[in-house]
């Protein structure tokens, strides 16, 4: 494997929970039985494109970890399944270096990833406007949207005080 | 297979919990970051660090409102044990049964290729605006006209010939990826088949999903817009961690000092036991 694939998978892997490795692994091999199967490989061809395009590539590798999660009856972790979809692009993407397709550099890496991570993220709902939608619930009373919090009544002391000045 | 239908497997017709959104945030966040330092690129690793913020605190606040439970905050460094008790606790029971239904995946491969397709046609049915999935097996059918429901008519008439779709699991026919699917029955779905699969811009109806610049873009402006509500939220996770670490300490010396007034109160562990003399036990225990 390319050396800069093999440090990302490495590196994600020492970052992931050591309690959950073993499920991500075994995704791993799963979304591998997925990209390569006789019955499977022309639909993850087709998606990958020429390899070249950063998106195809983020959008696939999240359209299979989406496979994967729905296959395990939506039991799969989601502390798993991110770690394994990055381990899962960098298998594909040297696998179109193999072939001679890409050259995968940094900065191709770091496309694939960050298309993959929007992808992702969109998958499960992690949008802007919905992640607004749930700060705005536990902003301060509640309020959909951020206003000054109402003044209370003088009392006596403020209104006698109120009463001298004037 | 539409991006969307495999969103709505996800969602299947409930909406995602906010606990599994903030943890999707705080994993890709922690993915990217990762990812970005071993590139060296700085701009991976910024977006990602502010992912993993938003989501690590976005789960602290929410825990602490008692409205989610679970949620993995260590990506933002700033993990709560209690949090982390419980992420563990989901971790632990998720892993067992994510372990027992991927071991099938073996011996599935083709029920795999058929639930593939069918995860990209069979939910357009949860979301009626969703147009149909894309071929993926080269097929032709014409698509026939259907209201959109949740009932989907299994025995849909094909001009190909080709089977009609088949339950979840069938297995494929030799030579194409997977069966037509109830989504044939879209008008969307023959404008779905032409089009350019790489092309995320036709893929899915409303919830098409944006490309990276433009969705890393406005989640910035998410952030942005929220800094107060972040800068907030750790300072209420800094200020429970330095309390969790206040009550580990006095945890720490209070079980010191127990130790001490165990050993003051007993003298010295060593048996000082002499031999029996004529005065007894007691005798030779001062002695």
């Amino acid at each position: 494997m390319n050396p800069l694939l093999q440090q990302t998978s490495d590196a994600i892997l020492k970052k992931a929970d050591q309690r959950i490795v073993p499920v991500i692994k075994k995704l791993v091999d799963a979304g591998k039985q997925v990209m390569y199967s006789p019955k499977t490989r022309g639909m993850m061809m087709k998606q990958l494109g020429d390899g070249k395009d950063p998106e195809a590539i983020g959008a696939g590798i999240a359209k299979l970890i989406g496979i994967l999660y729905s296959e395990s009856k939506k039991t799969a972790p989601i502390q798993a399944l991110v770690p394994a979809g990055v381990l899962l692009m960098c298998e594909g993407l040297d696998f179109l270096e193999q072939a001679g397709a890409v050259k995968v550099t940094p900065d191709f890496l770091s496309q694939c990833t960050m298309a993959m991570g929007s992808n992702v993220a969109q998958l499960f709902g992690a949008t802007p406007d919905r992640l607004q939608g749930m700060m705005n619930k536990v902003k301060p009373g509640g309020q959909e949207t951020p206003g000054q919090p109402p003044t209370a009544p003088a009392g006596i002391v403020a209104q006698a005080q109120q009463g001298a000045i004037q | 297979m539409a991006f969307t239908a495999v969103a709505a497997v996800i969602g299947a017709g409930e909406a995602a919990t906010a606990t599994m959104v903030l943890a999707a945030v705080a994993e890709v966040g922690t993915a990217m970051a990762v990812v970005g330092a071993v590139t060296g690129n700085k701009e991976l690793t910024k977006i990602g660090g502010t992912m993993a913020l938003v989501g690590g605190i976005g789960g602290a606040i929410a825990g602490i409102g008692g409205t989610a439970t679970g949620v993995a905050a260590e990506g933002a460094g700033a993990t709560l044990k209690g949090i982390d008790a419980a992420a563990g606790d989901a971790f632990s029971g998720a892993s067992a049964a994510g372990d027992a239904a991927i071991a099938n995946y073996g011996s599935s491969a083709a029920g795999m290729a058929a639930d593939a397709d069918l995860a990209g046609g069979l939910n357009p049915g949860l979301d009626p605006t969703a147009p149909a999935a894309m071929d993926v097996g080269g097929t032709q059918a014409t698509a026939t006209s259907a209201p959109a429901s949740t009932s989907m008519p299994v025995g849909a008439e094909q001009e190909t010939g080709l089977q009609a779709s088949a339950p979840s699991g069938a297995q494929a026919p030799d030579g194409v990826i997977g069966p037509t699917s109830p989504a044939d029955t879209y008008p969307e779905a023959q404008s779905i088949r032409n089009a350019n699969s790489t092309d995320t811009s036709l893929i899915g109806g409303s919830g098409a999903p944006q490309g990276f610049g433009d969705y890393f873009k406005s989640f910035s402006k998410f952030a942005n817009d929220n800094k107060t509500l972040f800068n907030a939220g750790m300072q209420i996770v800094g200020g429970a961690m330095k309390g969790a670490n206040d009550r580990e300490m006095f945890d720490q010396q209070l079980a010191l000092n127990q130790q001490r007034v165990n050993q003051t109160s007993y003298g010295n562990t060593v048996g000082n036991f002499a031999p029996t003399t004529k005065g007894g036990i007691i005798s030779g225990v001062r002695a």
